[in-house]
């Protein structure tokens, strides 16, 4: 497409995120970049820990101790945390996912130094006690029971991670199994936040409305002297090669339209693969004149909704497509569709017109997630934790954009084989 | 250093509202700028005052259907070029109806500006609402309508709009699917006629773009359009329940109860309406709220408990809601009403209402980090007929309300015995249960009457 704003080089005017590393003598990684459109700072505090660093038979403390942390420490009473962050016009929350923890605040700038103590309080204090724990346990099976159990295609979401992965690390749910956190005991869990949780395994990052100096003081101040005992042991992954596909139907009676899930094995977040697949995700459903969109879709109307793209997980990782078939359309046909279409982006090179609408697609995404000091927070933090450094948050559109036809071509040849590939058909009704 | 105590707080200079320049073309289409070149990107919004509720043809999905069509081919581009060139250009392009407000929203890379705009013209001024894509889009939502009809929150809201506002067009939270069969070319034509017209509608520009360019940029593209704004009756409120209802929506299969206790509030500018949100704020607006502290933290019911408001332009809705263990949910409901009582009874500590405000506060804060929130709100305003300053002013009428304020408008607006409960839980769970709280009525799914 030509339009009348020059030349296709002039596109890539992405800004460059400036930003200031140090690391603590007691080994917490901070990472400063200040930026005052408005009063406000983001506070992003990662551990590296999620739950593919649990041990079999206690799945789901990883994420129950993203409960506890609002439990109360030696300064700061039992859900005194958010009730301070709400206090000051704040904002905050906080999420589990395979490899790492994450809690952030969102504050009006003057209270930087609140944010930073309370985070600093239960990094070095937290209160493990036992009625807590009890309480936490039956919030989290609450919480399975809406996010999963009482939701179309909930079960499905946690089945597909348990069918495609032969090891433990990431075979297993995030949010656990109910039996699992009924067994785990309030010894477990102290001895998990032994492990996991201390200044040695976390990054730490402010964005937004900051001097940086002050800053550096206040994190020292309340930072500095928390001794690091942690002894987090990183989850080796013994991901086996898959031989062949696995299959698997499972009736939802929630459920409306049938869900077709498919995952490719592929390597981690962060390879070459992963910037090929993230192209050949926007070619195949980004937007109505996607590949696969346009034919299931808009075509034939087989497909209600879809979606796929690179799963972001710090060890082998799948490639997931997901596609909700309109009612009464049969199944194996729209399969057939998507098989030719991958079949396709493994003998032909995509087109120059397909390659520079994908770079419009991450121009435009890297431009956006610019413009909050939470957005800009957050992922510096996950490319600190998943890439051992911030500053891919700039070489990441460089690897897009070097990635050449070639180079996707050779990687969907890699990922879209039959053997590769899990597949979990959800079928509305009693199972 | 000691660090046992929290950091004292310097206090906060309050970010100004800005100044948002405007123009009004010939054709009485006004656009203003909310200019922010800190990144190349430009966002457009086209705004009219009718919505969902506006349509009084007696066909609920022609709004819907008529603007969700708008990009599906134009005199000159079929759908599929439109969709080519969107994605080409990386045009993030949506349409929204809600109850009173219709809007087109587009974000751009700042360099594709003109382009789209070109287009956004060309659909709203040219479409042609093709028979083979009205037939596409009937089909799209009888999929999207059913399968709104599982989910809990979905259902509860329906009910709970549908017993406050009977036939009023508050009560149209959703339509049925005989109405988006019933739809034809000619009727979506006459909705596009009759309400998507430049009078009265509103274009903002948000992000790195000029006012004096944004305005010619208008001319240039949307000033052939022409149409006149369009009548807007009011149809007469029904009067709040004069008791309590209990509505038992069976879904059968659920692990879990739906709870909703709603009641009637207030329409947008009221001069109640800032004690009356700053009541729900202290009632259940967040996590440090009376709800969640009662129902998940204290009693360990629930994942969430929360109240939210609906504001419309002549009246509004307060909406306490839970998804809780279904053996429970009556316990939950109970606590719940018994929240209401405490709020109409005794007024907040100083501490909570400052923290309600400051909640507030910082929300409003957040909404002026970006172009395009700021646009939004600032399109809201308009359209809903605010004063000019209400948002410069937003800060200090949540600091004038004082404790006493909201235990008097929590004992006007807020009746424990006024509001209408709904359950959507599987009725072998719940039923017993609820029969304490009053007479139950029981629905199905899609809104049949049970015995």
């Amino acid at each position: 497409m030509k339009t009348d704003s020059g030349p296709t080089e002039e596109l890539w005017d992405i800004p460059h995120v400036k930003f200031r590393q140090e690391t603590l003598s007691n080994g917490l990684q901070v990472i400063l970049r200040p930026s005052s459109r408005v009063p406000l700072v983001h506070i992003s505090l990662h551990y590296r820990v999620g739950s593919s660093c649990e041990v079999p038979g206690l799945s789901g403390l990883a994420h129950l101790f993203e409960h506890m942390m609002f439990q109360g420490s030696r300064n700061v009473a039992k859900n005194e945390h958010g009730r301070y962050v709400d206090e000051a016009g704040g904002r905050w929350n906080a999420t589990t996912s395979k490899d790492r923890t994450a809690y952030h605040e969102t504050l009006p700038s003057n209270c930087l130094d609140l944010g930073l103590w309370l985070e600093a309080d239960r990094m070095s204090s937290l209160e493990v006690t036992a009625e807590n724990f009890e309480n936490q346990r039956q919030t989290v099976i609450e919480e399975k029971k809406q996010s999963y159990d009482n939701r179309p295609y909930g079960r499905a979401f946690l089945r597909l991670d348990d069918l495609a992965y032969e090891s433990w690390e990431y075979s297993h749910p995030i949010i656990g199994a109910v039996e699992d956190l009924q067994r785990a005991t309030l010894a477990d869990a102290r001895e998990f936040h032994r492990t996991h949780y201390g200044p040695g395994n976390a990054v730490l990052v402010l964005s937004g409305d900051l001097e940086e100096e002050a800053a550096l003081e206040s994190i020292h101040r309340y930072f500095g002297s928390i001794p690091d005992r942690t002894r987090s042991p990183r989850p080796v992954f013994r991901e086996p090669s898959q031989r062949e596909e696995k299959r698997e139907t499972i009736r939802d009676p929630l459920a409306v339209l049938p869900l077709v899930i498919t995952g490719y094995h592929m390597p981690p977040v962060g390879s070459p693969e992963y910037y090929a697949l993230g192209i050949l995700a926007l070619l195949l459903t980004d937007g109505s004149s996607s590949r696969l969109y346009r034919q299931l879709v808009y075509e034939r109307n087989w497909v209600a909704g879809l979606s796929a793209g690179p799963n972001q997980y710090r060890g082998p990782s799948l490639f997931h497509i997901f596609l909700q078939i309109q009612d009464g359309v049969p199944v194996d046909p729209v399969l057939d569709l998507v098989e030719a279409e991958l079949g396709r982006l493994c003998r032909e090179v995509v087109t120059p017109q397909e390659l520079e609408k994908a770079r419009n697609q991450l121009a435009f995404r890297f431009v956006r997630r610019l413009e909050k000091v939470s957005d800009v927070g957050e992922i510096l933090a996950h490319h600190a934790v998943f890439y051992g450094d911030a500053g891919e948050i700039n070489r990441e559109w460089p690897r897009y954009a070097e990635t050449t036809p070639r180079k996707i071509l050779q990687v969907a040849a890699e990922t879209f084989r039959p053997e590769n590939r899990t597949l979990l058909l959800v079928e509305p009704g009693q199972g | 250093m000691k660090t046992d105590q929290p950091p004292a707080i310097a206090p906060l200079p309050i970010p100004g509202y800005p100044k948002i320049p405007d123009a009004v073309l010939g054709n009485g289409l006004r656009v203003l700028t909310v200019e922010d070149s800190a990144l190349p990107k430009v966002s457009l919004c086209l705004a009219w005052p009718t919505g969902r509720s506006s349509d009084s043809t007696g066909n609920l999905a022609l709004t819907s259907l008529a603007v969700e069509l708008l990009e599906e081919g134009t005199e000159t581009r079929d759908s599929r070029q439109i969709s080519d060139l969107m994605d080409q250009l990386a045009i993030h392009y949506g349409t929204q109806v809600r109850m009173e407000q219709s809007q087109l929203t587009l974000t751009v890379l700042a360099r594709y500006l003109e382009p789209a705009l070109e287009l956004l013209a060309d659909l709203v001024l040219n479409p042609a609402f093709p028979e083979e894509e009205l037939e596409k889009a009937r089909s799209r939502w009888k999929s999207h309508l059913l399968s709104q009809r599982s989910q809990p929150v979905f259902l509860a809201r329906e009910r709970s709009h549908s017993a406050l506002y009977r036939s009023h067009p508050y009560s149209r939270v959703s339509f049925p699917v005989s109405h988006v069969e019933a739809a034809d070319r000619d009727a979506l034509r006459g909705v596009h006629r009759r309400l998507l017209a430049p009078r009265g509608a509103l274009l903002a520009f948000s992000g790195a773009v000029q006012p004096d360019r944004a305005s010619r940029l208008a001319e240039r593209h949307l000033g052939i359009w022409t149409g006149e704004a369009p009548q807007q009756d009011r149809a007469p409120l029904p009067p709040a329940p004069e008791s309590r209802r209990v509505l038992l929506v069976h879904r059968p299969h659920s692990v879990q109860a739906r709870i909703v206790v709603a009641s009637r509030g207030l329409p947008r500018g009221h001069r109640d309406g800032t004690p009356l949100f700053l009541a729900n704020q202290v009632l259940g607006g967040s996590a440090s709220s009376r709800l969640f502290l009662n129902l998940r933290e204290d009693k360990g019911y629930t994942y969430g408990a929360y109240s939210t408001m609906k504001w419309y332009r002549s009246d509004g809705v307060v909406l306490i809601g839970a998804d809780v263990r279904s053996d429970v949910a009556a316990e939950s409901l109970q606590e719940s009403l018994k929240e209401l009582k405490r709020l109409r009874r005794e007024p907040p500590g100083s501490r909570e209402l400052n923290r309600c405000r400051a909640e507030l506060t910082g929300r409003y804060i957040r909404v002026l980090e970006t172009s395009d929130s700021v646009a939004d709100l600032e399109v809201s305003r308009r359209l809903d007929g605010l004063p000019e300053d209400h948002y410069r002013n937003y800060v200090q009428r949540l600091q004038r309300v004082t404790p006493e304020t909201i235990r008097e408008t929590a004992r006007t607006y807020l009746d424990p015995g006024r509001t209408v409960i709904t359950v959507v839980a599987d009725r072998s769970q719940v039923e017993e249960d609820l029969a304490h709280l009053g007479p139950v009525s029981v629905y199905d799914t899609d809104g049949n009457r049970l015995e």
